[in-house]
């Protein structure tokens, strides 16, 4: 089908004129070019100008509070899981990975892998075999206990590569490697783990399930759809979604139930053989969202009607009755978001309250540490969101001050022509 | 003398290619002849530094500077219609009608049709040229034929499954 859409728009860019491109272009390319040298050396002058401004800076971190390395807190989700850009000061990544439960995995801007642990100590982690750019992000399995990624033996992505996965015990620090038998490309970029966390599907070019404690990995199929989503249970069943069907695969075919068109998949294990749905259609106004439970592949109960919800994906699950999603306003460049626990258990009414802020990309939950008595936890900010509500603050001091000049000026102005008239009037 | 030459060699060779990329990634052949230039500036610029084939660094700065703009201008975006008026029916009203429907999709969505689907690159590729994640190529692209289905519904059968298929 898509093979059809990819014609058609081959077919459109057709029609496009041949752009004429100025002739003088690389000469003035040139020419900027060594501007932009000069300046850099001219800047390097201002930047000594700079050195006091840095010094307080620093000095301004410390006061921010602890370093996000030193978490001590009480156990559960941060109520903010903050963006981390390229430069945050997370020192040197570790290769030692037995750093404990923990609540979050994520990816920072340049896709190094930083994973928060269940008291709020941030690490940022060396994964053996990680390679960035990678499009992938690494997965926290839903007890936080261990972490999974994609490992390439060389930079190459060219078929016959050596891949796989690997899975980190991170009480242990014990990495088990599944490497992959594969005719395909060598990539791995999403992850599906059963609510137990002892069973694992990776999808890449192709899937596969790893069984527990096991060093290999069982092809999974891999329909020819661009929005495949797998689900796996405690018993390593896995139920495939795509836009025509939901599969349930364990080792062969089990099931091939035609779904609905036009409705978009998330798809979560509750328990063995019992999957809730969420599925979107998009409208000119909006989302509409349905949330379904179905049993051994078929639809046992439609459980709510939510219009105008925002995009969400499947994360896991609080208890049988309550999903844990997360959701953003769309799915295209908003990097804002929720960690929303949605209570599923009255088919006619569903209610919802937020977890957490995700501010941050390519983030996975624990969602064992997520509980309905358990919201997410106030944790000190990281001194790269502090540094940014510093800006906001200098740029709120700066503003005062001119308003205060302004005040003092037209205070100013006030008293001389005050001063004027008297001396007019005497 | 040489790198200029070579400049020239690689414009002359490629412009046709690289404005096709540059105006289905726009939906505007104004904007497409601007952002041409741009990446064509800025390759120059980098010249001495790109090692072996410089298309894919043009590309990319295609790709990313295009996301840029639209990011910060927030266009209004128009139809592609202006340069297709005088072709004629039949088959080129399907083709008017994709144009018109990517011309009213936003930049990022444009852009990873293009990376899929006109450059065939695989999610993972085109979502290391993009700097984002495969996930994130995938729910683009997901919304991006959705959007085309909603705006241009006798293209349905070109772009996927029906919206309309499924119960309310």
């Amino acid at each position: 089908m898509t093979g059809r859409l990819s014609d058609e728009l081959k077919r459109a860019g057709d029609t496009a004129p041949v752009f004429t491109v100025a002739p003088d272009t690389y000469r003035r390319a040139q020419r900027a070019r060594r501007r932009d040298l000069a300046l850099a050396a001219a800047s390097g002058v201002a930047a000594v100008a700079l050195i006091a401004g840095v010094v307080t800076s620093v000095a301004t971190r410390e006061e921010a509070g602890p370093l996000p390395a030193d978490g001590e807190g009480p156990i559960g989700v941060p109520s903010v899981i903050y963006d981390i850009p390229a430069d945050a000061d997370l020192g040197s990544a570790s290769g030692d990975l037995a750093i404990g439960r923990s609540a979050v995995s994520q990816v920072t801007d340049d896709e190094r892998t930083v994973v928060i642990d269940d008291r709020g100590g941030y690490h940022l982690l060396d994964l053996p075999g990680f390679r960035r750019p990678s499009s992938q992000v690494p997965s926290l399995s839903p007890d936080g206990r261990q972490l999974a990624w994609g490992w390439t033996q060389t930079a190459s992505s060219a078929k016959g590569t050596p891949f796989g996965v690997r899975i980190a015990d991170l009480d242990s620090g014990e990495v088990r490697t599944v490497s992959v038998e594969a005719s395909v490309k060598p990539f791995v970029y999403d992850f599906t783990w059963s609510p137990d966390s002892r069973w694992l599907v990776w999808e890449g070019v192709e899937a596969g399930r790893i069984g527990p404690g096991s060093t290999t990995s069982e092809p999974v199929p891999s329909p020819g759809d661009d929005n495949i989503l797998y689900a796996v249970d405690n018993s390593g069943v896995v139920s495939i979604a795509t836009l025509k069907a939901l599969r349930i695969w364990d080792g062969e075919l089990v099931s091939n139930e035609p779904r609905d068109t036009g409705w978009y998949p998330s798809i979560s294990t509750v328990a063995d053989g019992v999957l809730v749905e969420t599925i979107q259609r998009d409208r000119p106004d909006g989302i509409t969202t349905r949330h379904r439970r179905l049993v051994d592949g078929a639809v046992a109960e439609d459980i709510t009607t939510l219009d105008d919800r925002p995009f969400v994906a499947d994360l896991g699950w609080v208890d049988p009755q309550r999903a844990l999603l997360l959701t953003v306003p769309t799915p295209v460049g908003d990097t804002v978001g929720g960690l929303d626990v949605v209570d599923l258990s009255d088919p006619t009414e569903t209610t919802s309250y937020r977890v957490a802020e995700v501010r941050g990309l390519g983030v996975t939950v624990a969602a064992d540490l997520v509980a309905a008595d358990r919201p997410g936890l106030q944790r000190p900010v990281p001194p790269w969101a502090v540094d940014e509500e510093a800006s906001s603050s200098i740029g709120a001091g700066v503003l005062t001050a001119g308003g205060l000049s302004l005040f003092a000026l037209l205070g100013l102005g006030g008293w001389w022509l005050t001063r004027r008239r008297r001396s007019r009037v005497g | 003398m040489k790198d200029e030459d070579d400049f020239a060699a690689f414009v002359a060779a490629r412009s046709p290619a690289l404005s096709r990329t540059a105006y289905l990634l726009t939906g505007d052949a104004h904007h497409a002849e601007d952002l041409l230039q741009t990446a064509l500036f800025k390759a120059a610029k980098a010249w001495h530094r790109i090692e072996g084939d410089p298309e894919p660094y043009v590309r990319r700065i295609l790709y990313t500077q295009n996301i840029s703009w639209w990011r910060r201008r927030r266009l209004q975006e128009t139809s592609l219609g202006g340069h297709d008026e005088t072709q004629s029916p039949p088959d080129t009203e399907l083709r008017l009608t994709m144009i018109a429907a990517l011309g009213r999709l936003t930049a990022r969505q444009r852009t990873v049709l293009v990376l899929r689907y006109v450059e065939d690159l695989t999610e993972v590729e085109a979502a290391a040229q993009l700097g984002i994640t495969a996930g994130s190529v995938k729910s683009i692209s997901r919304q991006a034929r959705a959007r085309l289905r909603t705006l241009a519904p006798e293209l349905a059968e070109f772009v996927g499954a029906d919206p309309e298929g499924g119960p309310a």
